[in-house]
């Protein structure tokens, strides 16, 4: 079986230290609507996620980097 | 097997069952281990003193004992780099110190710890799941294990272990379904800023989720408490500039 794709979100996901469960989670939280197996297929870019599903998982993964201290290093969809 | 060995057996297997009954009743980790040291002085003859601790990946070390005595000999052991625990837990494997007046293995633990009135140790390893752990069995006495008591002392370990990842795995349920209510009650508060928007700007969803996505990154506080804000004051939060629902309408 090959490695899962080297992906934006995955990137982010793994600085973030989150798992898929908890990225997932704080996706859910904020209204996401995806199951945990589309977002993991949206996090390697095997499913086409909507701009707004996309906006959602970006800000559940800066949210986590403003805990962290950082600033809002996911870019969003709607602002390109 | 005579009459006397058939009582012995019968006596150990009722009192091995009910501290089973006991370590899995206990609850939590901290209970637990609580439970296992306060039945280990009653269960294993000749055992003054016990202590356990555990160490997981993702939380703290958790020790307790059933005596200051012996929490200050698990100390010792840490400062000084030396014992029978530290042994135990670098190799996974028990260790019986009959006198540590007298064993030569521990230069500096060993008559220290004789000193403070411990002098027989059975250290037991404890391997539950995703964490490693030591018990210790402190005797006053030289000797003070026989075969039997020794033997005893593995089973009871065995049972603490499986009681402990049971203990774990319950906590770590605890801990998730505490998650998904927190994660639903902030949903649900994110879901009624957004009708407030709606109603009020008569937007889309989308278009409401995005208002409180650009306030959360312009104020740099968690949407949650954008959400928040909104629903108890009723005031449109500050997005900056280009608001998308402002600028299309």
């Amino acid at each position: 079986m090959s490695a899962p794709a080297d992906t934006v979100l995955d990137r982010a996901r793994q600085n973030a230290g989150l798992s898929h469960g908890e990225l997932y989670l704080r996706y859910f939280e904020l209204g996401g609507m995806s199951s945990a197996f589309q977002v993991e297929a949206i996090v390697y870019e095997l499913a086409e996620a909507s701009p707004h599903d996309y906006d959602v998982l970006a800000h559940a993964l800066n949210e986590r980097f403003v805990e962290l201290g950082g600033d809002h290093p996911v870019p969003y969809a709607s602002e390109p | 097997m005579t009459m006397a060995d058939t009582e012995l057996t019968l006596a150990l297997t009722t009192q091995l069952s009910e501290v089973a009954r006991a370590l899995f009743a206990a609850g939590d980790v901290s209970s637990t281990l609580q439970t296992v040291v306060d039945l280990a002085t009653v269960t294993i003859e000749g055992c003054d003193y016990a202590s356990v601790f555990v160490e997981h990946p993702a939380a703290d070390r958790r020790a307790i004992a059933s005596d200051p005595l012996v929490a200050r000999l698990d100390e010792l052991q840490q400062r000084i780099g030396q014992g029978p625990c530290i042994d135990t837990l670098r190799s996974g494997q028990s260790v019986y110190v009959e006198d540590l007046a007298a064993d030569p293995h521990w230069p500096q633990f060993g008559p220290e710890a004789a000193e403070s009135g411990i002098r027989c140790l059975l250290v037991l390893p404890l391997s539950a799941t995703g964490t490693f752990g030591v018990l210790n069995l402190a005797a006053s006495f030289p000797a003070a294990y026989g075969a039997t008591d020794r033997a005893k002392g593995v089973i009871f370990a065995t049972l603490a272990e499986l009681a402990l990842t049971g203990a774990q795995t319950h906590e770590e349920e605890d801990r998730r379904a505490d998650n998904l209510h927190q994660a639903l009650v902030t949903r649900e508060l994110i879901g009624r800023a957004e009708g407030i928007l709606m109603e009020r700007e008569r937007i889309t969803s989308t278009q409401a989720f995005d208002i409180l996505r650009r306030a959360s990154q312009h104020l740099n506080v968690k949407l949650k408490e954008v959400a928040e804000e909104l629903v108890e004051t009723g005031e449109r939060p500050r997005t900056g500039p280009n608001d998308p629902a402002r600028r299309g309408r």
